[in-house]
C-alpha cells in the first residue's frame, strides 16, 4: 500500500482539484480501517451469538447508568398496525393534561430525553455507540451527562458517566427566573409564569402540527431513500437520528413513525443476498466506480441496519428493566408501547429478511420474549416464529432459533410457557427425515472407501474418478439452489436438538406444564426419532402412562408416539405393546362428545397405526374387540367422530375379515361378552354382536347413517351396500375433519323436502296437541259470564 | 244550568258544522277531523275543556292512525245519510266527569223524540229492548243498521274522543253495556238469518256470507260493525270482557274472511292478545288466527306465521314460573299453525333454524362475551325449543324430516359453546329438547355424554361453602352467578336435573336393540361416581338410576342373545324392537313410577313457590320450601278462586292472575317433555 501504488490510480480529475495526495492517501487508508472494523464486529456478533445461546435468558438486564427516565408520559396502549392514527394523539393530549396538573413534572429533568445509548454501552460496543449518535444530537448528550473514566472488568470496558447534578438546579433556577425559552418548558408548566399562556386546543394544535411536520419529514426521507438507495442511504442516518426525537410532546409517536418506516424501507431495500465484509484483498483491489459505489453502499446499509437493530433492542431491554424497577415506572406506559412496536419491527424483519445478515442477531433478542408475561408480547413472537419455521426453506434459520430455545428452556429451569415448545411443532422437518441420518452416516463411509478403493485403481481409472469428480463439484456450484445435502444435514441438527429439549425435559420435568407439549410434539416427530432411543423412550412413555397422571389427550400422545415408532423403522425390534393396546382399549370409553371430541382424531391415528398396519401382529380376538369398542364409542362422540370411528371399523374389518362375526347373533365358543372389562384379549368380543349399528341407522347425521347401514351389510366394497367414493377412498382422519361442525357449517348441506304432496296433519277443527285441545276446549266449553261488565274499558291506549 | 250551557254550544256546533260543509266541499275524507278541531277550538271558548280534546285527537292521529282512518270512512257514510252532527264528545265528557244525572236523563228524552233533529239520539234501555225484540222477530236491513250505528257510537265512547259523527250517542254505562252485550249476543244469530246463511251441516267448508244474494246490500253496515267490534277489543283491558268480545270475533270470523281490511285490524288484535292477553283470551284468539288461517290459507297463513313468530320472540325474553305457561302455550298453539300447511313450514323453519345457526356461528368465530350473549339468551334456547316442539309434533312429515339434521346440530353446538359449570342450567334445556325431539322423532342424537361430563366436572365431594335453604329452579334459570355454584342447593339441584334427563333419555331408548351398548358408558361413569362420591345424599338417587339401568341393560342384552336373526336383518330388529316395547322394560315400568310421583312433587313445588318480583332479569331465582300438605294445598285452591282479581303480593305467598289454578298446573307439567311414545 506504498504512496506510488495508490499515486498510479489516483483518477486523472482528481490533479485538476489539485487534492494533496496525502489527504486521498488519508481518505483511503480511513476506509480500509472502517471495513477492517466491521469485519471485527462481525466476528463478534458470532461470538456473541454463541454466548448469547448459552446465557440469553439468564443475562440479567444491567440497570440503567446514565439513563432517565423520559419526561413525556404519552399513554399509548394501542399502537395501529404501521403507522400511528389520529386517535392516539388524543391520548398523547389527554396525557399531556395530564401532566399539566402535576407539579412533580416541572421537577423533573426534560432534557434528560436525549439519545437512548447515551453513556450504556457494553463494552464491545463502545466505539459504535459514539458513531451512532447523529451529530447534530450531540450537544444534547454532552449537557446531561457527565463522562467519567471506564471501568475494566472482565468484560470488557465499561464507560462511566453520571448524571449532572448541578443541571436539575439549574433549570429549577430557570423556571423560576421565569425565562423558559425552551418551547417544551412552556408547554408543560402548569402556570407558564409571564410566558404565553396556552390552552389545551392550542397545544394540541401545535402538537398536531409538530407531528405533520415530522411525518411530512420521514416522509420525504424515506421516500429519498427508497428511490435511490445506493446514492441516498446516508439519508437513513437522518431518519434514524429521529429515533432520538426529544420532544416530550411528539416523542413516542414520532419514535414509533420511524422505527416503522426504517422496517419498511429496510425491507425494501435490502438485497436479496448476504453481505459480507470485504478481505483486505478485495479492498486492495481496484474496482470499477459502480462497484465501488455498491460497496460503499453496501457497507453504509449493513451498519445502518445494525445501528438500527441496536436502537431497537435498546428500547425493548429499557422497558424490560423499567419493569423491574417499579417504583421509577413513570413513563412506562409510554415504554411498554414502544417496546411492542419495537418487537413487531423485529418480528417483521425475522421474517422478511432471513437471509440477511444480523439474522442470528434479531432471534437471539426475540427469543427470550417469546417467554414473556405479557401475554401480547409473547404471542407476537411466538406466532413469528411458527412462522419462520413453516417459510424456513433452507433450515439454518430454524437451526439458530432451535438452539437459543434449547438455551433458554434449560437456562430457565423447564420454567417456561407450553406456547414455546408449541412453536416448534409447525418445523418443516416432515420431508427429509429419517434416511437422512442414516444417509449422513453412510455416505461419509463411502468416500472414505473411494479413497481406500482408489488405491486399488488403476491409475486411468483413478484419473477418470478424479476428472468425475471435479464436474459433479462444478455442477453442483453451478446449482444455485441450496444442495439437498445441506438441507438435510440442518435439519437433522434441528431435530436433535429439538429431541434433546424433549428428552431432558421427560427425564428432568416430568411434572411440568410442558408434559403435554412435550409428549405432543414427540408423537408429532415420532417417525423421526433415532432408533437408538427407542428402548429408552418406551419405558419411559410406558412409566409415564401406568403413573396415572397424564390426562386422556397426553396419554393418546403417547400412545401415538409409541405407535409410530414401532410402525417405522421400529418394526425391527420385537416388542409386542399388549399394555399399550389395553391403554387404549381403556380409554375409548373416557371420550365422548363433550370437550374430548377432538381428541377422536388422535384416536384415529393411533388406531390406524395399530390395527391396520400392523394388522400381522394383532391378533382377532384383539381385532374384534376394538371392532366393538369403536362401534359402542360412535354412539357418544359428534357425528364427525362417528364418521371417523366407523370409517375406521370399517377398515378394521376389512383388515380382518373374520370380525363378520360379529353381524351375526351365534355363540362362539364359551363365555359371555364382558362390555366393562379393559383387557381386549378377554372380553370375549366373539360372543357379541355390532346392535348398536341399527341405533346409529337412526342418528341424526346423515353420513353416520350411510355409514352404519353399510357397516350392517357386513362393509361389502362393491354391491347394493357399497359406500359411495367420497366416503370410500378417504381416510379416518381425513373424515373427521371433513364433518367438523366447529364453524358451523352444514356437510352435508341440508336437504330440501322431498316431495310436493302436502303432509296432512289437522283434520278440521281437531288439534293435534291433545293437551292443548283439552285447554281449548275448557275454554269453550266454560259458561259465559253472565256478568259481563264492560265499564272497566280504559280510554287511553 | 249544564243543560241550557250545552244546548247553546250545540247550536254553535251546528252553524260552524253547516258553515265549515259548505266551505270545503271539495274536500272529501280531510273534512270531519278538521271540522272537529273547528268545533273543539269553540268548546274551548265556552268550557275551556276543549284544547285538551284537540289534543287528544291529534294525538289519536299519530297513535293509531288506522283507527283515524276507520273513523273518517264513518263518518263519510254517516254524511252519506245526510244526518245531523252530533256534539256527544262534549256528552262523554260530562259523563266522564259527573255521573249522569237525571236532569240529564231527561233532557235526552225530550232530544230523543224528534229523530229528525240535528242532535244525535241518545240511547237508552228502551231502544235496546225495542232492537232486541225486533230482532228476535225478524232482523231487517234497517234494525241491522240502526243497532249497527248505536254500536258504532259506543265503541266511539271507548276511545273517548273520536266518533264525531254517529247518529246515536252512548252516555250511560248500563246502556253502553246492555247494547254491547246485546250485540255480542244477538248479532251473529241475526246476521245469520238476515243473510240467510245456514250452517253448511257441519261440514269442513265455512260458508261465507258474500255468498248470500243479500250481501252486497248489506256490506257496509257489516263492515262497520265489524270494525266496531275491532275497535273495541283493541280498547278493552278486563279480560273477562275481552273473551267475551273474542267468542264473538271467532263467530264472525267468517264474515271477516270476506272483508280483507277488517281482518287485517282483527289479525293484529288477535296477535296482541293471543302473545300477551290473560290465558283464555289467549286461548280464543289462537282459535280465531286459526280459522282465519286455516279457511285462507293463500292469503292469511304466511304473514299470520311470520308474525305469530315475531311475537312469540318478543315475548319469551324473560322467563319465570308465571311466564312459562304462556311460552308453552304459544309453542303449542304455533305448532298447531304450523301443521295447517308443511310446505310453508318448512320455508319459515329453514329460515329461522338458519338465523340461529347463523347466531351461533357468530358467536363461535368472535369468541367474545357480547356474542355469547346473542346465543345464551331466552329466546334463542326456546326458539330452539319451539322447532323441536314442532318437529317432533309434526311427525313423520317427508317434507319437515330434514330439518331435523340442522336443528340437532344447532343444539349440540349451542351446548358446546360454553361448557363452563355457569352455564349448566342452559344445557339441561338443550338436553330436554334434544331428548323432546329424539324420542319423538325416532332419531338417534347423542344427549348423554353432555350429562355425564358433568359428573366428572363437578367435585361432589367438596363441602359446599354456602348453606342455602332454597332450592335452585333450575326450570326457570340459563345461568348460575358464583355464588350459585358453592351452594348446597345447586348440587342438589344439580343431581336431581341429571337423574332426570338421563332417566327420561334412557327411558326413550329403553326397548332399543342396542341399549346395552348406549348405556355402557353411563355404567362406567356412574360406577366412579360412586366410588368416588362419599355424600350419601347424592349417592342413594344415583345407586338407584344405576340399578335400574343395569336392569334394562341386562334384560335387553339377554333377550337378544336368543333373537335368531343376524344384524344385517332391518326389518326383524324392527319388528323386535316393537315387541320389546309392547312387552314393556324394567326402565319403562319404573319410569312410569316415577313419572307419577315426579309430577306431584313438582305441583308441590309450584304450590309451594314464592311468585318472583322481577320478571326482567334472567337471574336465579329461588323458591322457598315450604312443606305444604294436601289440605293447604286444597286451601289455597279455595283461595285462589275466590280472588280473581290480579293483585301484588310481596308476601311471599304464591298468587298465579285469575286463572284457575288446575290450568296452570297443567300447563306448567308439561314442561316437562312429553312423551308420544308413551
Amino acid at each position: 500500500m506504498g504512496p506510488p501504488r495508490s499515486k498510479k490510480r489516483r483518477p486523472t480529475f482528481r490533479r485538476l482539484l489539485k487534492t494533496s495526495g496525502m489527504k486521498l492517501e488519508n481518505k483511503l487508508r480511513n476506509r480500509q480501517l472502517k471495513q477492517q472494523n466491521v469485519a471485527k464486529k462481525q466476528r463478534k456478533e458470532q461470538k456473541k451469538l454463541r454466548q448469547a445461546v448459552k446465557d440469553a435468558a439468564i443475562r440479567t438486564p444491567r440497570p440503567l447508568e446514565t439513563y432517565r427516565k423520559r419526561p413525556e408520559e404519552e399513554d399509548e396502549d394501542e399502537f395501529l398496525d404501521s403507522l400511528p392514527t389520529d386517535m392516539m394523539e388524543d391520548d398523547d393530549l389527554q396525557q399531556m393534561t395530564a401532566m399539566a396538573q402535576q407539579a412533580s413534572f416541572i421537577t423533573r429533568d426534560l432534557s434528560s430525553c436525549g439519545p437512548v445509548h447515551g453513556g450504556k454501552r457494553r463494552s464491545s460496543e463502545v466505539v459504535r455507540g459514539y458513531e451512532k449518535v447523529p451529530r447534530k444530537m450531540a450537544r444534547t448528550e454532552e449537557k446531561e451527562v457527565i463522562h467519567l473514566l471506564p471501568i475494566k472488568d472482565k468484560t470488557g470496558v465499561i464507560p462511566q458517566s453520571v448524571e449532572r447534578v448541578v443541571k436539575k438546579q439549574q433549570e429549577n433556577d430557570k423556571e423560576e427566573d421565569a425565562a423558559a425559552d425552551d418551547p417544551r418548558e412552556v408547554e408543560n408548566e402548569m402556570e407558564p409564569p409571564g410566558a404565553v399562556q396556552l390552552t389545551a386546543e392550542q397545544m394540541e394544535q401545535l402538537r398536531v402540527e409538530k407531528i405533520d411536520q415530522k411525518k411530512l419529514l420521514i416522509a420525504s426521507l424515506g421516500s429519498a431513500v427508497i428511490a435511490d438507495p445506493i446514492r441516498n442511504i446516508k439519508r437513513m442516518k437522518e431518519l434514524r437520528g429521529m429515533l432520538m426525537e426529544s420532544d416530550p410532546c411528539v416523542a413516542v409517536t414520532v419514535r414509533k413513525l420511524v422505527m416503522v418506516s426504517l422496517m419498511e424501507i429496510l425491507k425494501d431495500i435490502a438485497p436479496t443476498y448476504r453481505i459480507r465484509p470485504l478481505t483486505s484483498a478485495e479492498k486492495a483491489t481496484k474496482v470499477k466506480k459502480e462497484t465501488q459505489q455498491l460497496r460503499e453502499f453496501e457497507e453504509g446499509l449493513v451498519s445502518q441496519y445494525k445501528f438500527y437493530l441496536e436502537d431497537l433492542e435498546q428500547t425493548i431491554k429499557d422497558w424490560k428493566q423499567k419493569k423491574k424497577k417499579r417504583s421509577q415506572a413513570v413513563g412506562f406506559h409510554s415504554y411498554h408501547s414502544l417496546a411492542e412496536v419495537a418487537i413487531r419491527c423485529l418480528c417483521e424483519l425475522l421474517l422478511a429478511l432471513p437471509h440477511f445478515n444480523f439474522h442470528n442477531n434479531i432471534i437471539v433478542v426475540l427469543v427470550p420474549l417469546m417467554n414473556d408475561t405479557s401475554k401480547k408480547v409473547s404471542d407476537m413472537c411466538c406466532d413469528a416464529f411458527r412462522k419462520l419455521f413453516q417459510q424456513d426453506k433452507l433450515g439454518g434459520a430454524s437451526l439458530a432459533t432451535v438452539r437459543v430455545i434449547s438455551g433458554l428452556v434449560k437456562n430457565l429451569n423447564y420454567n417456561v410457557r407450553p406456547e414455546v415448545l408449541r412453536t416448534l411443532l409447525s418445523l418443516r422437518i416432515k420431508e427429509v427425515e429419517m434416511k437422512k441420518d442414516i444417509e449422513a452416516t453412510a455416505p461419509k463411509k463411502k468416500f472414505m472407501n473411494n479413497k481406500e478403493k482408489k488405491k486399488n485403481l488403476s491409475r486411468m481409472q483413478r484419473k477418470w474418478k478424479k476428472a468425475e469428480e471435479k464436474l459433479e463439484k462444478e455442477l453442483l456450484e453451478a446449482e444455485a439452489s441450496e444442495s439437498k445435502e445441506k438441507k438435510i444435514k440442518l435439519h437433522t441438527e434441528t431435530l436433535n436438538i429439538v429431541f434433546l429439549i424433549y428428552f431432558r425435559i421427560l427425564k428432568k420435568a416430568q411434572k411440568s406444564v410442558l408434559l403435554p407439549a412435550v409428549l405432543e410434539g414427540l408423537a408429532n416427530f415420532a417417525h423421526l426419532i433415532n432408533l437408538e432411543f427407542f428402548d429408552d423412550l418406551l419405558n419411559v412413555l410406558q412409566n409415564l402412562i401406568q403413573s396415572g397422571d397424564l390426562t386422556n389427550r397426553e396419554s393418546l400422545h403417547c400412545i401415538q408416539t409409541v405407535f409410530t415408532i414401532l410402525s417405522g423403522q421400529g418394526d425391527v425390534l420385537n416388542i409386542d405393546p399388549l399394555n399399550f393396546y389395553s391403554q387404549l382399549y381403556r380409554m375409548l370409553l373416557q371420550v365422548h362428545a363433550g370437550l374430548p371430541n377432538d381428541d377422536i382424531i388422535i384416536v384415529l391415528r393411533c388406531l390406524d397405526a395399530m390395527l391396520i398396519r400392523r394388522k400381522k401382529q394383532v391378533t382377532l380376538q384383539r381385532a374384534m374387540a376394538f371392532v366393538k369398542r369403536l362401534s359402542t364409542l360412535s354412539l357418544h362422540v359428534l357425528p364427525n367422530a362417528s364418521v371417523g370411528l366407523l370409517a375406521a371399523t370399517r377398515a378394521t374389518i376389512h383388515a380382518f375379515p373374520k370380525c363378520d362375526f360379529l353381524l351375526d347373533n351365534e355363540v362362539q365358543g364359551s363365555g359371555f361378552y364382558l362390555p366393562e372389562l379393559d383387557k381386549p384379549e378377554h372380553c370375549n368380543a366373539q360372543n357379541t354382536a355390532l346392535w348398536e349399528l341399527h341405533t346409529l341407522q337412526r342418528h341424526y347425521h346423515p353420513v353416520v347413517q350411510q355409514l352404519a347401514a353399510h357397516l350392517c351389510q357386513g362393509a361389502p366394497s362393491e354391491g347394493v351396500g357399497a359406500l359411495s367414493v367420497e366416503l370410500s377412498r378417504r381416510f379416518p382422519v381425513e373424515l373427521f375433519g371433513d364433518y367438523s361442525v366447529r364453524d358451523m357449517t352444514f356437510n352435508p348441506p341440508v336437504a330440501t323436502p322431498p316431495t310436493r304432496k302436502k303432509d296432512r296433519f289437522s283434520a278440521g277443527a281437531v288439534l293435534l296437541d291433545t293437551k292443548l285441545q283439552r285447554q281449548v276446549d275448557s275454554v269453550l266449553d266454560a259458561a259465559e259470564g253472565t256478568q259481563l261488565d264492560f265499564t272497566h274499558t280504559t280510554t287511553q291506549h | 244550568m249544564a243543560g241550557k250551557q250545552k244546548r247553546k254550544l250545540e247550536d254553535l256546533n251546528v252553524d260552524e258544522f253547516l258553515a265549515s260543509a259548505f266551505d270545503s266541499d271539495g274536500e272529501s275524507e280531510d273534512e270531519t277531523p278538521k271540522q272537529n278541531g273547528v268545533k273543539k277550538k269553540i268548546s274551548l271558548t265556552c268550557k275551556g275543556k276543549a284544547s285538551e280534546h284537540k289534543q287528544q285527537l291529534s294525538r289519536l292521529k299519530n297513535k293509531d292512525p288506522d283507527f283515524y282512518k276507520f273513523l273518517q270512512e264513518n263518518d263519510q257514510t254517516l254524511l252519506n245519510f245526510d244526518d245531523t252532527d252530533s256534539s256527544d264528545n262534549e256528552e262523554d265528557n260530562k259523563y266522564h266527569r259527573l255521573p249522569s244525572t237525571l236532569e240529564d236523563d231527561n233532557d235526552e228524552d225530550s232530544q230523543k223524540g224528534s229523530k229528525k233533529s240535528v242532535e244525535s239520539i241518545k240511547v237508552t234501555d228502551k231502544m235496546i229492548e225495542g232492537w232486541k225484540a225486533a230482532m228476535k222477530k225478524e232482523p231487517t236491513p234497517r234494525i241491522f243498521r240502526e243497532v249497527t250505528q248505536a254500536f258504532k257510537a259506543a265503541v266511539a265512547t271507548t276511545k273517548g274522543e273520536g266518533g264525531g259523527q254517529c247518529r246515536y250517542k252512548v252516555a250511560d254505562s248500563s246502556v253502553f253495556n246492555s247494547l254491547v252485550l246485546f250485540c255480542i249476543r244477538d248479532i251473529y244469530v241475526a246476521l245469520q238469518r238476515m243473510l240467510n246463511l245456514k250452517p253448511d251441516k257441519e261440514q269442513k267448508k265455512l260458508v261465507l256470507p258474500s255468498s248470500s244474494p243479500k250481501w252486497q246490500k248489506n256490506q257496509i253496515d257489516i263492515k262497520m260493525y265489524l270494525g266496531g267490534v275491532v275497535q273495541l277489543l283493541s280498547c278493552l283491558t278486563e279480560a273477562t270482557v275481552i273473551s267475551a268480545v273474542l267468542r264473538h270475533a271467532n263467530q264472525l270470523v267468517p264474515y271477516y274472511l270476506c272483508l280483507p281490511k277488517q281482518s287485517r285490524h282483527l289479525i293484529k288484535q288477535l296477535l296482541k292478545q293471543w302473545s300477551t292477553g290473560e290465558e283464555t283470551s289467549r286461548v280464543l284468539a289462537f282459535l280465531a288466527l286459526n280459522k282465519i288461517s286455516r279457511h285462507k290459507q293463500e292469503t292469511y297463513l304466511n304473514p299470520v306465521l311470520k308474525q305469530m313468530y315475531i311475537s312469540y320472540v318478543q315475548n319469551c325474553k324473560f322467563t319465570s314460573p308465571n311466564a312459562l305457561p304462556m311460552i308453552n302455550f304459544m309453542q303449542r298453539t304455533l305448532t298447531e299453525m304450523y301443521s295447517l300447511d308443511t310446505h310453508a313450514s318448512y320455508q319459515h323453519a329453514f329460515i329461522y333454524i338458519r338465523q340461529l345457526a347463523i347466531h351461533l356461528r357468530n358467536a363461535m368465530a368472535m369468541k367474545k362475551k357480547e356474542t355469547y350473549q346473542s346465543v345464551y339468551n331466552w329466546q334463542y334456547i326456546h326458539c330452539l325449543y319451539l322447532w323441536c316442539r314442532v318437529l317432533s309434533t309434526l311427525y313423520p312429515s317427508d317434507v319437515l324430516q330434514p330439518l331435523i339434521y340442522p336443528l340437532c346440530q344447532v343444539i349440540i353446538g349451542t351446548i358446546k359453546l360454553v361448557p363452563t359449570a355457569k352455564y349448566y342450567p342452559l344445557r339441561m334445556h338443550c338436553c330436554r329438547a334434544l331428548t323432546l325431539l329424539s324420542s319423538s322423532t325416532n332419531t338417534f342424537v347423542p344427549v348423554l355424554p353432555f350429562l355425564l361430563e358433568i359428573f366428572q366436572q363437578v367435585d361432589f365431594n367438596k363441602k359446599p361453602g354456602r348453606m342455602s335453604k332454597k332450592p335452585i329452579n333450575f326450570a326457570v334459570i340459563l345461568k348460575l352467578g358464583k355464588v350459585n355454584l358453592m351452594e348446597k342447593a345447586y348440587k342438589e339441584g344439580l343431581i336431581d336435573q341429571l337423574y332426570d334427563l338421563i332417566l327420561e333419555y334412557f327411558h326413550t331408548q329403553a326397548y332399543t336393540i342396542g341399549f346395552p351398548e348406549l348405556a355402557l358408558p353411563t355404567i362406567i361413569q356412574l360406577k366412579a361416581f360412586l366410588k368416588e362420591c362419599k355424600v350419601a345424599n347424592y349417592c342413594k338417587p344415583v345407586r338407584q338410576l344405576l340399578e335400574k339401568v343395569q336392569e334394562n341393560s341386562s334384560h335387553i342384552t339377554a333377550r337378544r342373545q336368543k333373537a335368531a336373526f343376524g344384524v344385517a336383518d332391518a326389518t326383524a330388529v324392527v319388528a323386535w324392537e316393537k315387541q320389546i316395547q309392547e312387552e314393556g322394560t324394567p326402565l319403562t315400568r319404573y319410569y312410569t313410577q316415577w313419572k307419577k310421583l315426579r309430577e306431584k312433587e313438582i305441583q308441590l313445588e309450584i304450590s309451594g313457590k314464592e311468585r318472583m318480583e322481577d320478571l326482567d332479569l334472567p337471574e336465579i331465582k329461588r323458591k322457598k320450601i315450604q312443606e305444604k300438605k294436601a289440605e293447604d294445598k286444597k286451601e289455597f285452591k279455595d283461595l285462589f278462586e275466590s280472588d280473581s282479581e290480579s293483585d301484588d303480593d310481596e308476601d311471599g305467598g304464591f298468587k298465579i292472575k285469575g286463572k284457575p289454578l288446575l290450568m296452570h298446573f297443567q300447563s306448567l307439567s308439561s314442561l316437562l317433555p312429553d312423551l308420544k311414545n308413551q
